[in-house]
């Protein structure tokens, strides 16, 4: 059987920050302002919920002339499912196991 | 200008990242670099280009590829650490006759398995290692043999310590050219 591991406490917190508006397409550098969570942390985790059908990243167009498009993030169906499943788990678990915890 | 400078800098960190970045992970490679051109502080942009290469060397550690240098380089190390300890330790014992020469030719051997270790197929490396191994034989054997009586502790020590310098060297110099011109042996994979 598949172990599934509870999510870090970075995770948790780029869940709640997607979650406050699910349909809100958000840029990587906002949400490392939102949430405090370094680039080197963000990436790996929002590649690991994008492979997991978490959440949708597509790509738009900056809107500043001259610049490339970005990539936009957003939590899909089945994400903001888990992530509200995430955050009250996190809430009922007890703080030394949220500190063992990996993403 | 300083903040172009540091700029410049932290372009390239990004870059060195994004080499990294294992093949199926392109997109997000792209969607960082687009995300880095956004930022507008120049300590944000260092910032960010430094955590991005943070992700992407997990993102390689993770592959084949990295796996397999990661081993390579865990083992090559636990092989140099040998190589130098046995050095040390050859050092100081009292062995007459041929038993610190062959001594020092395992301790070569160990050294030079590290490079072989990393570059099986480059026959460049064999050729210098053997010269390596030989030259330090001989020095050894000298070293160990009737002159050894005469010469004074300290200038043995000198010695002993320029022949394991030279070992370092040459082998540091293996290593590297086998790295930088892996083509040059006329060997092909």
């Amino acid at each position: 059987m598949k172990r599934v591991r509870a999510p870090s406490r970075a995770t948790l917190r780029l869940l709640a920050a997607l979650l406050t508006q699910p349909d809100a397409a958000r840029y990587g550098y906002e949400l490392l302002e939102t949430t405090g969570i370094k680039s080197g942390t963000l990436y790996p985790i929002l590649m690991r919920l994008s492979e997991r059908g978490f959440l949708d990243a597509e790509w738009r167009d900056s809107p500043e002339p001259g610049r490339p498009a970005r990539h936009v993030y957003r939590l899909t169906d089945a994400g903001a499912a888990y992530a509200s499943d995430a955050l009250q788990n996190a809430k009922t678990r007890p703080a030394s196991q949220q500190e063992k915890a990996h993403a | 200008m300083m903040f172009d400078r540091d700029s410049r800098f932290s372009a390239r960190v990004l870059r060195t990242a994004l080499r990294f970045m294992p093949e199926n992970h392109r997109n997000w490679s792209r969607a960082m670099a687009s995300e880095f051109e956004a930022i507008p502080q120049s300590g944000a942009r260092f910032s960010f280009a430094l955590g991005c290469l943070k992700a992407a060397l997990i993102q390689w550690g993770h592959t084949r590829q990295g796996l397999a240098l990661i081993g390579r380089g865990l083992i090559g190390s636990a092989l140099l650490a040998l190589a130098l300890f046995g050095l040390v330790w050859v050092n100081t014992i009292d062995a007459p006759g041929l038993a610190r020469p062959v001594s020092v030719l395992c301790v070569i051997y160990a050294g030079a398995g590290m490079t072989a270790f990393w570059s099986v197929r480059q026959l460049q490396f064999y050729a210098v290692t053997g010269l390596c191994m030989a030259g330090l034989c001989w020095f050894w054997f000298l070293l160990a043999g009737q002159p050894s009586a005469s010469l004074p502790p300290g200038l043995l020590a000198a010695l002993s310590l320029e022949a394991g310098l030279l070992m370092t060297g040459i082998l540091v110099a293996a290593t590297y050219f086998s790295f930088v011109h892996p083509a040059g042996n006329g060997v092909h994979d």
